[in-house]
């Protein structure tokens, strides 16, 4: 769960205990309506990706209060990398990723992060959002469409998932 | 590229990430990716979400056993059972942890839930409905499945633990899914116009999003990213007005250090000096230690010369 917090905040921040605690309570608090209708690490990552879903975008917002010069500065910090080179491309794949994040509705990044990413197949994913697999489906397809669409409409997009692969 | 024409393998493709397919599968998953544009991107997804570097920290144990006894410490205080308490938060803690990826797929499946789960308060067993929910098959307005738990833009604030039935139950008779997903594209589409510098597109379609879904978590995002649009167009009686509306609706919501903060900066664009310090003042009140404390302190210090 930490670990895809953190790839879905797409960043290293002090907020990260924050959101991790964020996620914790809210599993906490789901836990008496817990039906049994998929795994239960399957309804925890859920928790996860949800939370961290919504806090990328308080953070965002962050970070556009301190893209100014007048702005105080972010304690938001890169995570360290080995080499100015390798940063780049690092650098790349966070933002390529936040970015297709960003411009998905939240049903429809959701589940592609849950499947596409942590490996969940449809019918887990209907269980632990509890709705239909026909509805996932669906949402999955509309996501995978839009990406499709931009990566097709972006080289260097495509050039860093070609790098990232 | 062509598009598939049967349908997407995505089972498939999901088995793949947890661990080696048989060669029949492979050979299948292969032949479908040849063809199928879709399923392309989103294993160029997966391997870009791979891309992204997360060295799992050696202090996470650490982070978790402190958030375990800070959570354990609010309920206990909070009147709840301190045993009870414990278990949950273990079972949290220890879900929180758990790796991702092939290696630590775990499938816990219902009839075998661990006992730190089925030792919930309240908890209905697998399988029973509890007593004014929906069954498996009707409307789900009474279910409880985690989205609300944590919904999208309306997370839960550190130190409120919500009781998630009721949050859904609320959320899903104040707007039904399909105006939801009506939302959430309108809002998508506002970021789209943003991060293209069409400011102005951007804001119409935050305020257009508040106007028509006003319930809906996106609107109340929506309105404070509009009034950030605006100071910046410098348009700030207009920005002043968004902020004001989103704290007079969330005052303590997820984003009111930020609307608090714009409110103040609105204010000196319009030189209002008097209500700009309490402005001020109100946020570090407020918010302590937030990341705009020194730009507060240090604005109130020029407005006391």
């Amino acid at each position: 769960m930490l670990r895809a917090i953190r790839k879905v905040l797409t960043r290293s921040t002090p907020d990260i205990e924050d959101v991790a605690q964020e996620a914790m309570e809210a599993l906490i608090a789901a836990l008496p309506g817990f039906r049994g209708e998929c795994g239960v690490l399957h309804f925890a990552w859920r928790v996860a990706v949800l939370t961290a879903l919504a806090n990328r975008r308080r953070l965002d917002l962050r970070a556009q209060w301190s893209a100014d010069g007048s702005e105080p500065a972010a304690k938001e910090a890169v995570a360290a990398e080995p080499s100015p080179a390798e940063a780049v491309v690092l650098r790349g794949r966070r933002e390529a990723l936040g970015a297709l994040l960003d411009e998905l509705p939240a049903n429809q990044a959701e589940v592609l992060v849950m499947h596409a990413a942590l490996g969940f197949t449809i019918d887990e994913i209907a269980g632990a959002v509890g709705r239909p697999p026909e509805t996932i489906r669906s949402r999955l397809r509309l996501a995978k469409q839009v990406l499709r669409d931009r990566i097709s409409a972006s080289p260097s997009l495509s050039e860093i998932l070609e790098v990232g692969s | 590229m062509r598009s598939a024409s049967q349908p997407c393998r995505d089972d498939l493709l999901a088995r793949s990430r947890r661990g080696p397919l048989s060669t029949v599968e492979r050979r299948a998953l292969d032949a479908h990716l040849g063809v199928c544009e879709l399923c392309q991107a989103a294993r160029a997804f997966a391997a870009l979400y791979d891309g992204v570097p997360d060295p799992p920290g050696a202090e996470d144990d650490a982070l978790v056993a402190r958030l375990a006894d800070r959570i354990a410490d609010r309920g206990a205080a909070g009147g709840h059972r301190r045993r009870t308490v414990a278990i949950a938060v273990a079972a949290a803690a220890a879900l929180l942890i758990a790796a991702g990826g092939a290696a630590a797929w775990v499938s816990v499946r219902a009839p075998s839930s661990p006992p730190a789960v089925s030792a919930s308060p309240g908890e209905t067993p697998p399988g029973e409905t509890p007593p004014g929910e929906a069954r498996p098959g009707e409307a789900r307005r009474g279910e409880a499945p985690p989205s609300e738990v944590s919904p999208p833009l309306a997370a839960t604030p550190a130190g409120a633990v919500a009781p998630a039935a009721r949050r859904r139950a609320r959320a899903e008779h104040a707007h039904p899914p399909a105006a939801e997903a009506t939302a959430a594209e309108l809002f998508a589409a506002a970021n789209a116009a943003r991060r293209a510098r069409d400011l102005r597109g951007a804001i119409d379609r935050y305020l257009a999003l508040e106007r028509r879904f006003p319930d809906t978590d996106e609107a109340l995002v929506s309105l404070v990213s509009a009034a950030d649009l605006l100071a910046r167009l410098g348009e700030s009686g207009g920005a002043l007005r968004a902020f004001d509306r989103y704290l007079g609706r969330r005052p303590e919501g997820p984003l009111a250090s930020e609307a608090l903060f714009g409110r103040a900066r609105a204010l000196r664009q319009l030189g209002r000096r008097d209500e700009e310090i309490d402005a001020w003042r109100r946020l570090l009140r407020a918010y302590p230690g937030s990341i705009y404390e020194s730009a507060g302190r240090q604005r109130l210090d020029e407005l006391s010369r």
